[in-house]
């Protein structure tokens, strides 16, 4: 196979729209529970003089917005993503999800620091906007069959539509941890490793530099024994580093999958900050429509039908 | 782990093709997802949504900590000084990224005097709101506290070393029309 013909399968092998669709409900439904109790129009009330307006709204000339409008902008997008979760009016919902959600997530990151966990999540939303993720799971198409009897009750048929988005979120989860660790390695070399860099990073977040205390105390536990700190460092950035293997290798995925969504629990427990957004994205992994084969085998049958059976994703050469 | 083309058996229905129109999209948008992110990590800037990750990258070989903090000035004297440590009083800044842009404003001091008048009105509407329950405040205080790292954090609220870095008490804001 050539070079180009694997290109072209790793991104529009047909597959079926039950995963697209359960990785939607799932992104949508996390994000209502954490951005919802939020109020993005407190920000409309802060002194202009903390206003330090990020590339994206340096470029897009983006003002702050008074607090009424902030007001009124986060409850059109509170519903978008509620439209969105439930798949009604998909695309409109996910696109306004997308426009708002650039805007009122990006707000807190223009007063003076760049929290690094939540660029993940416009980048997904945008890639969502764009994909036919109310495909299934969603009212839409509950509507549509109601709608037209005749119409297929096994849904649409399989189509790279399904799975270029997902690989698209694939390639975001890469870069970004790729990214985490050549930063470490850019600004502090090996010996991010093989210092005491981590124990004390560990007992400094039980002072304060963090938005979100430890939920546990156990690193200062865990900074008492250096060597146990240096091997975690060592296995922080051979997960980061090593994160885009999982791009074409299953056995890769298998391990730095599920490493990396450790890695980020850990840091809640010992360092303080939340990246549960990198959790969710993760979601994108996981093979919802063989999952939901095992358990109810008609609807993932109905879901897939159509289409031979395909090598395992990424054209993984193992 | 995820494989979206995996699942199915039965040959039974064609797949449509995508239309090069609509491979040229996708295509487009992941240049635009990686061209934007190699732009920020190469460039090693924030350009936010793209970011060089950069948290916790640099390394740390001293076993001190510096850092800036609020205090709120109670009006009932002889009351001490209190660390204003809660989001809610201080809302929606957060713990980290308030001392970040008051330390942005290091050199400018009229800015400085603003955002910690900002920060006095803040708390006091959000305690007469009920988000808080703090005392009143006559004034707020932002030093600069260090502290040298006790293995079991045990002098968290005893910092080695204040230096007072600016000081607003309500008394010296001119209300506001």
């Amino acid at each position: 196979m050539s070079a180009r013909e694997r290109w072209l399968r790793f991104w529009f092998e047909p597959s079926s729209p039950l995963s697209l669709g359960i990785c939607r409900v799932l992104f949508f439904g996390f994000l209502l529970v954490l951005y919802v109790p939020r109020d993005f129009a407190a920000w409309g009330r802060v002194s202009s003089v903390f206003w330090e307006p990020t590339w994206l709204f340096q470029v897009l000339r983006l003002p702050l917005l008074p607090a009424p409008a902030l007001e009124l902008l986060q409850w059109v997008w509170k519903a978008a993503l509620a439209l969105s979760c439930v798949g009604l009016l998909t695309r409109l919902a996910t696109g306004v999800a997308f426009i708002l959600g650039a805007y009122l997530i990006g707000l807190p990151h223009c007063f003076g620091k760049i929290h690094h966990n939540e660029a993940v999540v416009v980048l997904v939303l945008g890639i969502l906007a764009l994909s036919r993720c109310g495909d299934a799971v969603s009212l839409d198409r509950l509507i549509r069959r109601r709608r037209d009897p005749d119409s297929r009750p096994d849904g649409p048929p399989r189509s790279g539509e399904y799975t270029w988005p997902v690989r698209m979120v694939w390639v975001v989860m890469a870069l970004v941890f790729f990214a985490a660790g050549l930063a470490k390695l850019r600004h502090s070399g090996l010996v991010w490793v093989t210092s005491d860099n981590l124990a004390i990073m560990m007992i400094q977040n039980n002072y304060a530099k963090v938005r979100t205390d430890p939920l546990t105390m156990w690193g200062l536990v865990l900074a008492r024994h250096g060597w146990l700190c240096r091997a975690l460092a060592g296995a922080t950035l051979a997960v980061e580093l090593g994160y885009p293997l999982a791009l074409v290798s299953r056995r890769a995925r298998w391990l730095f999958v599920p490493a990396s969504c450790l890695m980020v629990v850990g840091i809640r427990l010992v360092l303080g900050p939340a990246f549960e957004q990198f959790l969710v994205c993760s979601l994108f992994w996981v093979p919802w429509d063989r999952l939901v084969g095992r358990i109810r085998p008609g609807v993932a049958s109905r879901a897939s039908r159509a289409g031979p059976r395909v090598a395992p994703a990424g054209g993984d050469p193992g | 782990m995820a494989d979206p083309s995996a699942s199915g058996s039965s040959p039974a229905r064609p797949e449509p093709p995508l239309p090069p129109r609509r491979i040229l999209v996708v295509h487009l948008l992941l240049v635009a997802i990686v061209g934007g992110q190699l732009w920020s990590t190469l460039a090693d800037r924030e350009r936010w949504p793209f970011s060089p990750y950069a948290m916790y990258s640099t390394l740390e070989r001293e076993r001190t900590l510096t850092w800036l903090r609020l205090y709120g000035v109670p009006e009932r004297e002889p009351a001490s000084e209190i660390p204003l440590l809660s989001d809610d009083q201080l809302a929606p800044f957060d713990q980290a990224r308030l001392p970040a842009a008051l330390g942005h404003m290091a050199g400018r001091r009229g800015d400085l005097r603003e955002a910690l008048r900002d920060c006095l009105e803040r708390y006091e509407t959000l305690r007469r709101s009920g988000r808080h329950d703090g005392p009143p405040l006559r004034g707020v205080r932002l030093y600069r506290v260090r502290w040298t790292l006790d293995p079991e954090a045990r002098n968290v609220d005893r910092p080695d070393r204040r230096t007072l870095v600016l000081e607003v008490l309500s008394s010296s804001i001119r209300k506001r029309p």
